[in-house]
């Protein structure tokens, strides 16, 4: 019995630390994503001077389409009245962060990927 | 016993490439996340210009206030607190655990000449044509390891101009 439980627990805990580098290495490329589409979208924004509605939309639909995240958990909280030259625009994009470890017995950190970035407007009025 | 030879050094190894995978996975994402900073960054600083000159129909920089827009835009971007003079030094949220050191930063303008011009930078191995005012800036900082092992230096350089 002992040895047999034993035997099952160093098989999931093996199986966890086998599946973990690919994991995280997925992990890294969502995070990856996150920041491109982010960085992108912000240097559209600054010659548009806000975020306009298609822009969000267009950063989220990205992050749909080709990184396969769900769209109802994407949250973007971005500045969308209009800023004029020299004043800064913010965004954010949250999404939920997949697994590290295929069973969820350690600790695997924050659930949400979160990045922030700011650029200033270069809209002349 | 060697069956658990066996095992131990399989662990190793495993052990192994895993920390080379994070290592190597961390210098990856800091030159990412330093090369898009950076270019916002000048983005920012190439904002400031010289109110008085553009009237004239010159693109000149006001040098000050750009380097404080470009201080302000690495520091909200990367997490990092200015020191003393071109050194900065990651908040406790930053990625980062080393300084970062702005090696170099240079504007060119329509002071300094014609366009388009060659630059170049055997320094910092930088050739480009400029077809415009141009800002170019290099930073550099040690990547972050979370396992035994120094970090590499990362630089990075950006140039970027007003093209008509």
């Amino acid at each position: 019995m002992s040895t047999t439980l034993a035997k099952w627990m160093t098989l999931i805990i093996m199986a966890n630390i086998m599946f973990a580098p690919i994991l995280a290495y997925i992990d890294s490329l969502h995070r990856e994503a996150v920041e491109v589409v982010l960085q992108e979208g912000a240097k559209k924004a600054a010659i548009e001077g806000r975020f306009t509605n298609e822009l969000v939309d267009d950063m989220k639909q990205e992050l749909v389409d080709n990184y396969n995240f769900e769209e109802d958990k994407i949250i973007i909280d971005a500045t969308q009245t209009l800023k004029t030259r020299n004043e800064y625009i913010e965004a954010s994009i949250e999404v939920p962060r997949g697994i590290i470890f295929i069973f969820n017995i350690f600790n695997s950190g924050p659930d949400k990927i979160k990045k922030n970035t700011k650029v200033m407007s270069e809209y002349i009025g | 016993m060697a069956h658990s030879l066996k095992v131990m050094f399989l662990m190793l190894l495993f052990a192994g490439i895993m920390i080379m995978q994070y290592n190597l996975d961390s210098d990856r994402t800091s030159t990412r996340q330093m090369k898009n900073g950076l270019e916002l960054a000048v983005h920012d600083a190439a904002l400031a210009l010289d109110n008085s000159q553009l009237s004239q129909g010159k693109v000149v920089f006001d040098q000050w206030e750009a380097v404080e827009n470009f201080k302000a835009s690495l520091e909200a971007n990367l997490a990092l607190e200015s020191g003393a003079g071109y050194v900065y030094f990651p908040k406790e949220s930053s990625y980062y655990q080393e300084p970062f050191y702005v090696e170099h930063l240079e504007f060119i303008d329509d002071d300094d000449g014609s366009f388009p011009q060659v630059y170049s930078n055997p320094k910092y191995d930088i050739l480009d044509t400029l077809n415009g005012p141009s800002i170019i800036a290099v930073v550099s900082t040690k990547s972050p390891r979370y396992f035994a092992g120094e970090g590499i230096t990362i630089r990075k350089s950006v140039v970027y101009e007003y093209y008509d």
